[in-house]
């Protein structure tokens, strides 16, 4: 084949595949009470995957279409920017925002509300939006503290897995965590930040039982690195003897807690904050001026012992279920 | 007078043939018209798919996206013409970001201007020794640059953003000049420097020997390897620059911003046309190729296509486009080109 035609041949690949490709795109919903666009770090984890549903679940109740875009990462908080200019670009009526970095999607949250766009939090508090829906990341981080001292009531060593460095939701557990530890006998022994994922967490907790073969405990921000401290823990046959602390309950978690290798688990309710950051949403497009704009949905304590007893309907999304990307 | 179709391709100032057609526009270079015109598909596609696509507030995005983008990718231009290539990209930006918002908080404007430049300037510096000096391969040199400097940027912001930025540096990213975004003027700005550069200057002429052909470009006496050090060092720079614009896009000091825009610039120079094995192509297709990969995850992100998904298409095209250069590289080989 000659070069010209060579030539001409890329480029018509890549034309049929761009042509392609909007074939294959999804359509717009045919009736449609309006846009939800959804703007999140990352959908990786039980926490995002459970508050999607939910956001989801309650969108289609209410005859709205949703449109979800993931940075694919905290650290990507440019592409968040990038991508909440795009949903004001792309005229959503309603945006919910879970900020990588709360400083840094202000503004162009800001710009949303100017628009006209009716912008809540999801997840977290956004600065800037009309009002949010989230657990108070201070409180679940109070309540690991409360669940601290009652797997170490004479106190101990502790290894963190702080999550995302810089995150506002894992910087704040942290930090109300260790506020509520002080004056006790629970030390911190290390500290390391990795992003929100199992395998960072296994590898992590494992250098601290090799360094530190009878540490008592391991707290991990959220369920991703907290059951790869699990996991790790239970590699090196020393289930119940170094407790696992952790925050939101996924299917592993679960498991986990079942099989005593996860100790505390502060359970959030990410579901329920997606049903009602969307109805938030709609009552504010629809004119109402609700009485409670910042809505703190309260944690659950999950142990061993009570796993069966608490209603789980909240805190996670059906068993398989993933978000339609 | 008869209308002659001529039988053998010219051959242009960098002893290079092209693939031209004549046609009645005259002789158009392949290379040079394919991206462009698929950009102009790719946006009438969008158009006719996404009512929202061809608004000014939208163009207005897709230009404050590109910008920082299109910095590194004039920079990183100089490098791959020399057949190098710097992966640090991303690092150097999240550095400079640091650096930069340590110097806005602490000591004021002028500091963290300075703050930031030198971090830049001193990335490009060790990339540039390293490559030259100890011979250490291009990629190598600058993946483990790419870690220096990424630790480097977490060990001076210990791990979390810098905010607190002045609010005049800040405003630069959403200020305009008759419209135009100001990130979009000094990218614009800086394509014209680097265009004047590699195509009118005596370095940039030694930029495309070297690139062509190291041994030839040393028998005419031509200093090898201090173009590449220098082609290192304004990569840098120019990567600097992106750097301060996507820092006052996110108003605050990132440990971990950049870390796309490696792969992003090697795909949009490559896909505008520069060889990866040196000395070819021209970098006003660096700027399309800017255009297509910001147009491409703006329209996807319009139309709702997940991000997985347009990393997978991103991908694919510079499959595309490399697979394209070779080809027409092993064809001026055979034809006995440069």
């Amino acid at each position: 084949m000659s070069t010209g035609r060579r030539s001409r041949f890329i480029l018509s690949a890549v034309v049929a595949g761009a042509v392609g490709l909007t074939a294959v795109m999804p359509a717009g919903a045919a009736t449609s009470h309006g846009t939800i666009g959804v703007s999140v770090p990352t959908v990786e984890g039980p926490f995002f995957t459970s508050m999607l549903y939910g956001i989801l679940k309650q969108a289609k109740e209410e005859g709205y279409a949703v449109k979800i875009l993931s940075a694919n990462g905290y650290g990507n908080v440019a592409t968040q920017v990038s991508q909440i200019e795009n949903l004001i670009s792309g005229k959503v009526d309603i945006m919910l925002v879970d900020p990588a970095d709360p400083n840094v999607t202000k503004r162009p949250i800001q710009e949303a509300v100017k628009s006209g766009i009716i912008v809540l939090g999801a997840g977290d508090p956004a600065p800037g939006a009309l009002g949010s829906v989230s657990a108070s990341h201070c409180t679940v981080g109070q309540d690991l503290a409360v669940g601290a001292k009652k797997l170490l009531p004479d106190g101990g060593t502790v290894g963190v897995l702080a999550g995302p460095a810089g995150a506002h939701w894992s910087t704040e557990r942290l930090r109300c965590f260790k506020e509520d530890l002080k004056g006790t006998k629970i030390k911190i022994v290390a500290e390391r930040t990795s992003e929100p994922a199992v395998a960072e967490g296994l590898s992590i907790a494992s250098d601290f039982l090799q360094r530190f073969p009878d540490l008592d405990m391991l707290y991990g921000a959220d369920d991703t690195v907290g059951d790869g401290a699990a996991k790790a823990v239970e590699a090196a046959n020393r289930c119940g003897k170094t407790k696992v602390l952790t925050a939101v309950l996924g299917e592993q978690a679960e498991e986990l807690t079942r099989k005593g290798c996860i100790n505390y688990d502060v359970a959030l309710q990410p579901v329920l904050m997606g049903v009602d950051a969307v109805k938030l949403g709609i009552a504010i497009r629809n004119g109402k001026k609700p009485a409670v704009t910042e809505i703190s949905i309260p944690n659950l304590p999950v142990t061993p012992e009570n796993i069966d007893s608490v209603n789980k309907e909240y805190t996670r999304s059906p068993k398989g279920w993933r978000p339609p990307l | 007078m008869n209308n002659v179709r001529p039988t053998k391709a010219p051959v242009n100032e960098h002893n290079q043939q092209e693939r031209a057609v004549a046609g009645p526009l005259g002789r158009l270079d392949l290379r040079q018209i394919g991206l462009p015109i698929v950009v102009i598909i790719m946006g009438l596609i969008f158009s006719f798919s996404s009512s929202n696509f061809m608004t000014a507030s939208n163009l207005r995005n897709v230009g404050l996206q590109a910008a920082a983008l299109a910095c590194v990718s004039f920079g990183q231009t100089f490098v791959i013409l020399t057949a190098g290539l710097d992966l640090s990209v991303g690092s150097t930006v999240a550095l400079v970001s640091v650096a930069s918002a340590l110097g806005f908080t602490q000591y004021g404007w002028m500091a963290g201007v300075i703050f930031g430049f030198l971090a830049g300037f001193l990335v490009g510096l060790i990339n540039g020794l390293v490559v030259t000096r100890m011979r250490v391969a291009p990629f190598i040199a600058t993946l483990a640059m790419l870690s220096i400097a990424s630790g480097a940027a977490l060990n001076l912001s210990g791990g979390t953003p810098i905010s607190g930025l002045p609010d005049s540096f800040t405003a630069l990213a959403y200020a305009t000049v008759l419209g135009v975004p100001a990130p979009v003027i000094v990218a614009v700005a800086l394509l014209a420097v680097g265009y004047f550069v590699l195509q009118k200057s005596k370095f940039g002429r030694h930029i495309y020997a070297v690139g062509g052909n190291r041994e030839a470009a040393h028998l005419c006496g031509i200093s090898v390897a201090r173009t590449e050090f220098m082609a290192y060092v304004v990569c840098a720079l120019f990567t600097a620059l992106g750097g301060f614009i996507l820092t006052a896009r996110v108003a605050t000091g990132q440990p971990s911003l950049g870390e796309s825009l490696a792969l992003m610039s090697v795909a949009a120079v490559v896909l505008g046309g520069i060889s990866l094995f040196g000395g070819r192509g021209n970098i006003l297709g660096v700027a399309v190729g800017v255009v297509f990969v910001s147009v491409l995850a703006n329209g996807l992100n319009l139309l709702g296509v997940s991000s997985y998904t347009q990393l997978m298409v991103i991908g694919v095209a510079m499959i595309l486009a490399i697979a394209g250069d070779q080809y027409m590289s092993r064809d001026l080989r055979a034809r006995g080109g440069a």
